[in-house]
């Protein structure tokens, strides 16, 4: 209810606001910025037709020290879903903390950030949201090889005076702020990554660490990124494998996934979109190559209406997408 | 984007002025070398990482202002505005 009073307040604020403009949130100061997005779906395949108000979310940012800034981001996912093939209906209006974390910059080369936050691997994971994707689906390559979020510190900066060699460093040896949503619940995280700008439009990088999961799996994973990004179109891939120990189990498997993404943006309102993604998880032995051909209409940025087709080597996961999302 | 947030160790505040004024737009095009709608698609990224745009200043004397007075300020003004106590990086 407290958010739903929340939401209220920065859509009245925005009427009144002189400078509001959609998509950059509201700023009440310096210290406070504060912003809101939704995203809702419907997915057609063999087995289900679904809707789901998937992410009902708020966040607050600001600087409190011209060193010093923070931010807080609460959601509530899925907010509702109706499954219209059994005709199941859910909802789930608990708000958890999404990121709650501080920064703290102390020079070009050194900052540090601690907190839940977004673990800084390639280009997928730093845009989670649907307004922010070009596609409604996220590729399996994005939640199953590495966890999404981490708890913990993470030391970033440039590594070279041009500014073009950013790397983080990042630690988690305790328990996840709220960790229900999480795609994989690691109490222990360590992992570094580097990112080489070659210009504003291409670019390159990779990362590698450990995770222990809270049933004490143990495992490696190495991740390779590239990107090149001159209007109109956009290329980008990632990949990664990992090698899981299970302690428990005393067996090793491993996983292999990655997609390669194109799009055309045919101006700045239409985009038309084509991914390929391979995962393969040895402890089931599943191979999927999944084929997405999707279109992309932002009648302004903040803004996104999106379609999608997605062909799998699993005929019977074969899907329709469309989705509807907007940032506040 | 290539960025920096500090030179000699000085934090930087960049400033910017009003969206209308021919100058922004002159910057804009000359500098950052992006058109407005995709500039703003940046700065829309940006506020979900929880980063904001500069700061505006509704005048290009109150950016000068600003200037003189805030160590680490970078703006731009027309070249018949600047004086010896602004430190000029570049002409465009």
């Amino acid at each position: 209810m407290k958010l739903f009073f929340l939401f209220a307040f920065i859509f009245l604020s925005s009427l009144y606001a002189e400078d509001y403009e959609m998509g950059h949130g509201l700023t009440l100061s310096e210290k406070l910025h504060i912003g809101a997005y939704i995203s809702a779906d419907y997915e057609s395949s063999n087995d289900k037709k679904q809707f789901r108000l998937d992410d009902v979310a708020v966040l607050a940012y600001g600087r409190v020290l011209p060193e010093l800034s923070y931010l807080v981001e609460l959601e509530a996912t899925p907010f509702y879903q109706k499954n219209y093939t059994t005709g199941s209906e859910d909802s789930n209006q608990r708000f958890y903390y999404e990121r709650a974390y501080a920064d703290y910059g102390y020079s070009e080369m050194f900052n540090f950030r601690a907190g839940k936050q977004i673990s800084p691997i390639g280009y997928w994971n730093l845009e989670p949201i649907n307004v922010l994707r070009d596609t409604s689906s996220d590729p399996l390559y994005s939640y199953k090889m590495f966890p999404k979020f981490l708890t913990g510190l993470d030391v970033y900066g440039y590594a070279n005076e041009s500014a073009t060699l950013k790397y983080h460093v990042f630690a988690q040896k305790n328990n996840n702020l709220d960790d229900d949503t999480l795609n994989i619940t690691a109490d222990q995280f360590f992992a570094f990554s580097l990112e080489h700008e070659i210009s504003s439009e291409i670019s390159y990088g990779g990362s590698a660490g450990n995770f222990v999961t809270k049933d004490k799996e143990h495992t490696n994973f190495v991740q390779v990124d590239g990107k090149y990004d001159i209007y109109p179109f956009v290329f980008q891939m990632e990949a990664a494998y990992n090698s899981n120990d299970d302690t428990i189990q005393d067996e090793q498997t491993y996983r292999i996934g990655g997609y390669g993404q194109g799009i055309y943006h045919i101006n700045i309102k239409h985009a038309l979109i084509g991914r390929y993604e391979y995962f393969h998880d040895s402890s089931n032995s599943q191979t999927n190559n999944i084929g997405v051909l999707g279109y992309s209409y932002r009648p302004i940025y903040p803004v996104s209406l999106k379609g999608e087709l997605q062909y799998n080597s699993d005929e019977r996961l074969n899907k329709f997408i469309i989705s509807f999302s907007v940032l506040f | 984007m290539m960025k920096l947030h500090y030179i000699d160790d000085v934090k930087v505040i960049p400033i910017n002025t009003s969206a209308s004024a021919s100058i922004r737009q002159e910057f804009e095009k000359n500098i950052l070398q992006i058109d407005r709608q995709r500039l703003n698609n940046y700065w829309i990224k940006q506020h979900f990482q929880g980063i904001s745009p500069p700061v505006t200043q509704p005048s290009i004397a109150s950016i000068k202002m600003f200037i003189k007075n805030v160590e680490g300020t970078i703006g731009y003004i027309p070249k018949e505005m600047v004086d010896p106590d602004l430190k000029v990086l570049y002409e465009f």
